[in-house]
């Protein structure tokens, strides 16, 4: 058995694919690849495959996690080669990581991601800017600031607040009317490093 | 933007849509364009995505069409109405799921009639996609209209619309016409049409009138009619190899395996048990390597092994059995429907899936008379078997699916239904305490091409009354008892047996703002009410009128290879409710195909 931990990406309309179907997607493009994911124990016994923070439908990722637990012994790279090859359009798998089967779970392993955010309508990008600091305090907004083309922000704990609270406090605060007004993305998911103001990848 | 996704001028749009998903275009599978082709086909299925990619048909032709020098295919199908209106309100075509396409700048289009209530969403895609409705407004450049698929053999609804309809098996009508579309292609369209034309299994309305009068509708050309239903005989030279796997959950979110084509058993209200014959079987050694093969390409964890009667196959026990070791990959197997037996109830005990919810059985009528009118070779041991069967093996629940409104129904009949429903929930309470019985009943509407194509439909009215006095009847608590909206069967009624004057009012309903039919969410009677008042069409002449044994049909220039002799024979011994038995077990009773090579007919005679 292997469990592998892999971050992948969602791009382009991908991003209108529900989180909670991917790890039945993960489970075809297994099969595909002809590698068997281990099976749960338990009373319905369903692929091993764990997720890691949902991300809102319309949110494009270059940093989603997910782990597998393959029956074989399979190295990351071999896993990463022919799971992309059987991957529909939109996904790829970036980078993996053999993890000892005790070791913590995966959704322990990170408390902070980052995000990249822009209205259409760029002349909002201040009242946005704005808006956010106001609204989210410094222990859940760990970082903001305007880059060349949006903003890019830092978040604390993903499982728990992310694009969906912000999209909602813009649309209360009427800067933005809703989801089709705003691009976000997913950058990067991991650790929080507050002395160096920044996040360790997950990987 | 940083990301060059949100540049997509659709990408609001679906950020803003009820459901996102279904406009991802995220799927496995050999879909790329090819970069050169001499003829662009873009198959068009008049519904969501989630329940087009459903379908099987477009499956099995894809690949096939991809198969063919200089020919592409790709697929486009209809968005809600909420993205509808995104589109116009911003401009922008509707185009193909794999290029963006728009369905203008295609060679061709290919729709499939699954249903009449498809009918008007065909109108939103042709107008979304820059194509001008009217096959007599188009011109040179504009691409080729087809359109296949049961609805195609009772096509005149929408003759004003398509150019080319396609009559029989897509795998053997569809390469000569396309071959046929891209060597002429650039040359005047009213001659690729008659060229077209020429060819089996095509029916090209612009050529072909129609006149009207007491004795019924009449057709005139200067082809041959009646156009001829072909088919493909051999079922194990067109296995697929491939199929598509969508990113996001679909309708049938599975691997679907055809073991035969067409039913024999003879139900006279089933359009399908007619118009799909003769009965081609697919050898068990190919179902079952077409299964393996097809779970490893497209990694689904479910198959089903589809067909009108799939309990009818007659290797379907030692195929399931060579299938149980699937199980062991966690792949599970599924059949669609069950016969009525204790044969049938016990194939499905033995696959995980069906186990899932409820066991549906379909005896379609209540009593045993009424039964054997409709010709459903269903006895009262039968179900006795059936449904001591399924408590047995374990169900707890047990859905029954009716009909009413069918020809020489009484009160009796009806109360039947009631009666079955007692018998069941009694049968089922002597095993457990939870046993529920759900039983829908459904508005019958006679079909063109079956043995009920003369018979009139119930009114909205009567099917009301039956409905209500069937569910007051209703005694147990074990039973919830369900009758359907009978809005929506009026109008399937009018399109499924109308002439070339339905398709006006086709158009106007559809210019009135109706869409997508078939949901309820959606469809509107009013709507259809004034659409036919404006256009002089009388919904209740085309539904609820009995026809005269001799009225000239205005689908009987396509001949689908059953008679209509042999419907004529059908409908009296149904006045009658004589039963007629199965040919494959009992002898032929000339439907027509007799005369076609019906593999059957041979070995019985």
């Amino acid at each position: 058995m292997s469990r592998l931990r892999m971050i992948f990406e969602k791009r382009s309309f991908a991003c209108f694919v529900r989180h909670v179907e991917l790890p039945q997607l993960f489970g075809r493009i297994a099969r595909r690849a002809g590698l068997k994911v281990a099976l749960t124990q338990g009373m319905s016994p369903h692929p091993h495959i764990v997720m890691g923070p949902a991300l809102p439908v319309g949110v494009i990722s270059l940093c989603e996690a997910a782990e597998i637990w393959f029956e074989e012994n399979i190295s990351p790279e071999e896993a990463l080669e022919r799971m992309n090859a059987q991957a529909p359009t939109g996904f790829r798998f970036l980078r993996a990581a053999r993890i000892a089967p005790d070791s913590m779970s995966l959704n322990k392993c990170f408390d902070a991601a980052s995000y990249w955010l822009c209205p259409r309508d760029m002349g909002r990008l201040a009242a946005v800017k704005r808006v956010l600091s106001e609204e989210f305090g410094a222990e859940t907004l760990l970082a903001l600031r305007e880059c060349a083309d949006g903003l890019e922000l830092v978040m604390h704990d993903p499982s728990q607040t992310g694009p969906g609270a912000l999209v909602k406090a813009l649309t209360a605060r009427e800067e933005i009317s809703g989801w089709p007004e705003i691009c976000i993305a997913r950058l990067c998911l991991g650790r929080w490093r507050a002395d160096k103001s920044e996040i360790t990848p997950l990987l | 933007m940083r990301f060059e996704e949100f540049d997509d001028p659709r990408w609001p749009l679906i950020a803003g849509a009820k459901w996102p998903s279904r406009y991802a275009c995220s799927e496995w599978g050999n879909t790329r364009p090819k970069e050169k082709a001499d003829f662009r086909l873009c198959f068009c299925f008049p519904d969501v995505y989630e329940v087009g990619m459903s379908y099987l048909g477009f499956q099995l032709l894809y690949p096939r069409t991809k198969d063919i020098d200089g020919v592409d295919a790709e697929r486009a199908y209809c968005p809600w109405i909420d993205m509808e209106r995104a589109l116009r309100a911003a401009r922008l075509p509707l185009g193909s799921v794999e290029s963006g396409r728009v369905l203008r700048d295609f060679d061709g289009l290919g729709f499939t009639l699954q249903h009449e209530m498809s009918f008007t969403n065909i109108l939103t895609m042709l107008d979304l996609g820059g194509v001008p409705l009217l096959a007599s407004a188009r011109s040179d450049s504009d691409p080729i209209v087809m359109a296949g698929g049961p609805a195609a053999l009772v096509p005149e609804p929408m003759a004003d619309f398509i150019d080319i309809f396609c009559l029989g098996d897509g795998e053997v009508v569809n390469p000569p016409l396309l071959e046929l579309l891209k060597k002429t292609k650039g040359q005047p369209r009213i001659e690729r049409l008659r060229a077209a034309a020429e060819l089996d299994g095509t029916y090209v309305p612009a050529l072909v009138s129609c006149t009207y009068d007491e004795a019924g509708a009449h057709f005139a050309s200067e082809f041959p009619l009646p156009r001829k239903r072909v088919i493909c005989r051999g079922m194990d030279a067109i296995a697929p190899r491939n199929m598509i796997v969508p990113a996001s959950g679909i309708i049938h979110d599975r691997v679907a395996v055809e073991l035969f084509r067409g039913c024999s058993r003879g139900c006279r209200f089933c359009q399908a048990g007619m118009i799909y014959r003769p009965v081609r079987e697919r050898s068990p050694q190919l179902v079952d390597e077409t299964i393996r093969a097809l779970i490893r390409q497209t990694g689904w964890e479910e198959c089903s092994l589809v067909s009108l009667a799939s309990c009818d196959y007659p290797h379907i026990g030692t195929l399931l059995q060579s299938l149980a070791d699937l199980h062991d990959d966690g792949i599970k197997v599924s059949l669609p429907s069950l016969r009525v037996d204790n044969f049938s109830v016990g194939l499905a005990a033995g696959l995980e899936v069906m186990k899932k919810g409820g066991l549906t059985l379909a005896p379609e009528a209540g009593s045993q008379r009424m039964r054997d009118v409709i010709n459903k070779g269903v006895t009262e041991a039968d179900l006795e078997a059936a449904l001591n069967a399924a408590f047995e093996h374990g169900w707890q629940k047990v859905k029954l699916y009716f009909m009413m409104g069918l020809p020489t129904e009484t009160d009796d009949d009806l109360r039947g239904i009631v009666e079955l429903a007692e018998r069941a929930a009694a049968i089922g309470r002597r095993r457990t305490k939870r046993a529920a019985i759900n039983v829908s009943v459904a508005g019958f509407v006679p079909k063109g091409h079956t043995p009920f194509q003369w018979v009139a439909q119930n009114t909205r009215e009567e099917l009301a009354r039956k409905g209500a006095f069937m569910k007051k009847q209703i005694r147990s608590r074990a039973i919830s008892f369900k009758y359907h909206e009978s809005e929506q069967s009026f109008i399937e009624g009018v399109l499924a047996r109308g002439d070339r004057r339905v398709g006006r009012a086709v158009l106007e309903a559809w210019q009135l703002g109706e869409r997508f039919d078939s949901w309820s969410e959606t469809f509107s009677l009013e709507r259809w009410m004034e659409a036919f008042a404006r256009t002089g069409v009388d919904p209740v002449w085309y539904s609820q009128r009995e026809r005269a044994e001799g009225e000239s049909f205005p689908w009987d220039h396509i001949d689908t290879g059953v008679s209509k002799s042999f419907l004529l024979r059908e409908y009296r011994r149904a006045q009658e409710a004589k039963v007629t038995r199965d040919c494959r077990s009992f002898g032929c009773n000339a439907c027509g195909w007799e005369r076609r090579g019906c593999e059957w007919s041979v070995t019985s005679a």
